[in-house]
């Protein structure tokens, strides 16, 4: 293992690593708050008062209830695509592509609930979902299975699978699922019954957010809980380990790619059936890498992604209303984000160090107490030797 | 169809497949010489972006298409130095620091193209590369048209294939290149520097990159539109792959990739069998198959992707 892999499988998967730190918290804190820092000084050089800047984009997300299903609608399939790449990264593989296998999912999505939209809600959405998993998992699988089998990266293979995705869905919404009328490559609406339900009423926030809920705490589970996970995790943070105490590491990796890959194919279906119920050319753009930016933010954990996740979201709906607001380009925030993404993870490179070096002040602190006490035991005998 | 006009159709296609694969051609290069240091560079696309941007902004204050270039290259050595510094220094994760890179120049060039220009409808026109014709080379039949007829930047991007070439495997700056990427271990014992040529070879990357994003802007669409790369980067880093990491291979995958998307152009207008989107993913699928050996063997540079600390 190269002494990159193993800082960066330190500082995520080792058990220890886990526990409670006051790092754990602090980095990514600390990562936002500087991001934004770093954000004002370009707010500045154009002129614009930061704090009036980030006053719209923090507090516009709490001015009404619409706004604030707006985040949560924002954070759903972010959570989801975050929770796929978290799958994979606690195996030890990189899942670049759940951009594509969400599409995969937002595909089977839209042509069953094209096929199947008169049917009873409970059934026609049943099928979406089922086939959203299928479809995302088998876009998973096709990098697991030559990752297992040739040992192409996954990481190559994904990245090229998100572009094979997009074509596919532009070929799709060009030519055989385009809309009736023909006027815009998109496709027709699904019938009405596979919409999934509202959770609040003249909002957009939809029943997507309860799965994406569900389905972190099923991720957890399964990670942590169940002999499956110890094993998934095992070959993540020490393959060779792994494979001496018998785990098949192929089979493991290939499932993982399945799993994260069916996962962020949810997040195709919450996109459809929740939010667009119809399928169009460069809908959800950039879904897949800012769940990566939630798995990274969130200590690749399930509920460190979902927080992340809901904080993405706030920036991104709080952008369109500092756009609005003081005319800063809504585009500022992905500066932010990129910034977010280096700063928490050059803080995690940082936390061995940190913590090393607090270790070493307790154990000179220790040390030196000892010391004292023992003087001052000596310095009892010697006294008492004296008397 | 008669023979005039089938010859006239593959001159053109010819003659844009070509000029299609030289901004692919440009950063593909710079990722090679990355790549074989060692150090993953996915960030070709951001930096693309960001050459397209500045090549754009250079060339209309300063009016000169070619400072416009020189400003591209700058500034994707800049943003190459951010990327060195968080992949070799700081020692994160080169592919997620790659994708930080790509968000990076999104909305790094979007934000100041509004701050500079603000919001407009009608496109920033600047002073752009027009076609050079080599005298007595451009008057060839066919390949004249193909090949001696295109902007400066083009014979630029192809001549450099050969002088990579020269680099990599000729000189000891190569050897130390090849040595890095292949056993940091090693290179260092032999008093290599190893974070520093890596260091350079990334900005290398972020030079050409940057150039090959300035071409796209200031030698094909002559504007500077936001996401204007669209996979360029990706397909760049594909090359690199398919191209098995040397400029020939590398040369021949960049005028595959170029070839499919001119035909893929045509078919748009045309309209005739192969839907063009399949023509799109061609790289990409070109590439999956080229990374599982099935044709012939890809290796790559061993300690690819892995930082190096003493």
């Amino acid at each position: 293992m190269s002494a990159l892999d193993k800082r960066i499988k330190d500082a995520f998967l080792k058990p220890g690593a886990r526990r409670w730190s006051v790092y754990s918290l602090l980095v990514p804190i600390v990562s936002v708050l500087l991001a934004l820092v770093l954000g004002s000084v370009l707010l500045l050089f154009i002129g614009i008062n930061p704090l009036e800047a980030y006053w719209y984009l923090i507090f516009s997300n709490f001015s009404n209830t619409y706004n604030v299903a707006e985040v949560l609608v924002k954070a759903t399939p972010i959570a989801l695509t975050g929770l796929a790449f978290t799958f994979a990264f606690r195996t030890g593989l990189f899942n670049i592509g759940g951009e594509g296998q969400m599409f995969a999912g937002a595909m089977a999505a839209v042509f069953v609930g094209l096929k199947t939209g008169h049917l009873p809600p409970f059934v026609t959405i049943g099928l979406c979902l089922a086939a959203a998993i299928v479809a995302g998992g088998i876009w998973g699988f096709i990098p697991g299975v030559l990752k297992g089998v040739f040992g192409s990266s996954e990481i190559i293979v994904t990245i090229m699978f998100n572009y094979v995705a997009v074509y596919l869905l532009s070929f799709l919404v060009d030519k055989p699922l385009r809309e009736a009328a023909g006027f815009y490559p998109q496709t027709d609406m699904i019938g009405e019954n596979a919409f999934l339900p509202f959770l609040i009423q003249n909002t957009r926030l939809h029943i997507g957010l309860v799965v994406a809920i569900i389905l972190s705490i099923l991720v957890y589970v399964v990670l942590w809980k169940t002999p499956l996970g110890f094993r998934l995790r095992a070959v993540g943070y020490n393959p060779d380990g792994a494979e001496y105490a018998g785990i098949n590491i192929r089979r493991n990796m290939i499932l993982a790619m399945v799993i994260s890959g069916a996962l962020a194919g949810v997040a195709g279906f919450t996109e459809i059936n929740g939010i667009h119920h119809r399928m169009m050319d460069n809908f959800s753009r950039n879904v897949g890498f800012d769940g990566i930016a939630a798995s990274l933010l969130g200590g690749a954990t399930p509920g460190g992604v979902f927080v992340s996740s809901i904080l993405l979201g706030m920036l991104q709906t709080g952008a369109s209303a500092m756009q609005r607001g003081v005319g800063v380009p809504a585009n500022i925030v992905s500066i932010i984000q990129a910034l977010i993404i280096i700063l928490v993870l050059a803080g995690n490179m940082m936390r061995p160090k940190l913590e090393m070096r607090l270790k070493v002040k307790r154990q000179e602190r220790e040390e030196r107490e000892e010391r004292e006490a023992r003087k001052e035991s000596q310095g009892h005998q010697e006294g008492g030797i004296d008397a | 169809m008669n023979d005039i006009m089938n010859a006239a159709f593959i001159v053109a296609l010819l003659s844009a497949a070509l000029r299609l694969s030289v901004p692919i051609l440009f950063a593909a290069l710079g990722g090679m010489f990355s790549e074989r240091s060692g150090v993953v560079n996915i960030g070709l696309e951001g930096i693309m972006l960001t050459g397209a941007f500045a090549g754009v902004v250079g060339s209309y204050f300063t009016g000169s298409q070619w400072l416009g270039a020189l400003v591209a290259m700058l500034s994707g050595i800049a943003l190459a130095a951010l990327f060195a510094l968080i992949t070799v220094k700081v020692q994160i994760n080169q592919i997620v620091s790659g994708i930080a890179i790509n968000l990076l120049a999104v909305g790094l060039t979007s934000f100041f193209f509004r701050a500079l220009f603000g919001i407009t409808t009608t496109p920033i026109t600047v002073n752009a590369f027009s076609p050079v014709s080599l005298p007595g080379l451009s008057t060839l039949p066919f390949v004249g048209e193909v090949l001696f007829s295109q902007t400066a930047l083009v014979y630029i991007a192809f001549l450099l294939v050969p002088v990579s070439w020269f680099i990599l495997y000729k000189t000891s700056w190569g050897l130390s290149i090849r040595t890095v990427g292949e056993h940091p271990t090693a290179a260092d014992t032999v008093g290599i520097p190893v974070n520093r040529v890596r260091t350079l070879c990334v900005l290398a990357s972020g030079a050409l990159a940057g150039l090959g994003g300035a071409f796209l802007s200031l030698g094909q669409f002559n504007m500077f539109v936001d996401n204007m790369i669209s996979g360029r980067g990706f397909i760049a880093v594909a090359a690199v792959i398919f191209g098995r990491w040397n400029p020939k291979g590398i040369l021949i995958a960049s005028l595959i990739f170029g070839v499919a998307d001119a035909l893929q152009i045509r078919l748009q207008t045309a309209g005739i069998g192969i839907p063009y989107q399949f023509l799109l993913m061609f790289p990409y699928l070109l590439t999956v198959v080229a990374l599982t050996g099935i044709v012939g063997k890809t290796v790559a540079p061993k300690a690819l992707g892995k930082a190096y600390a003493k």
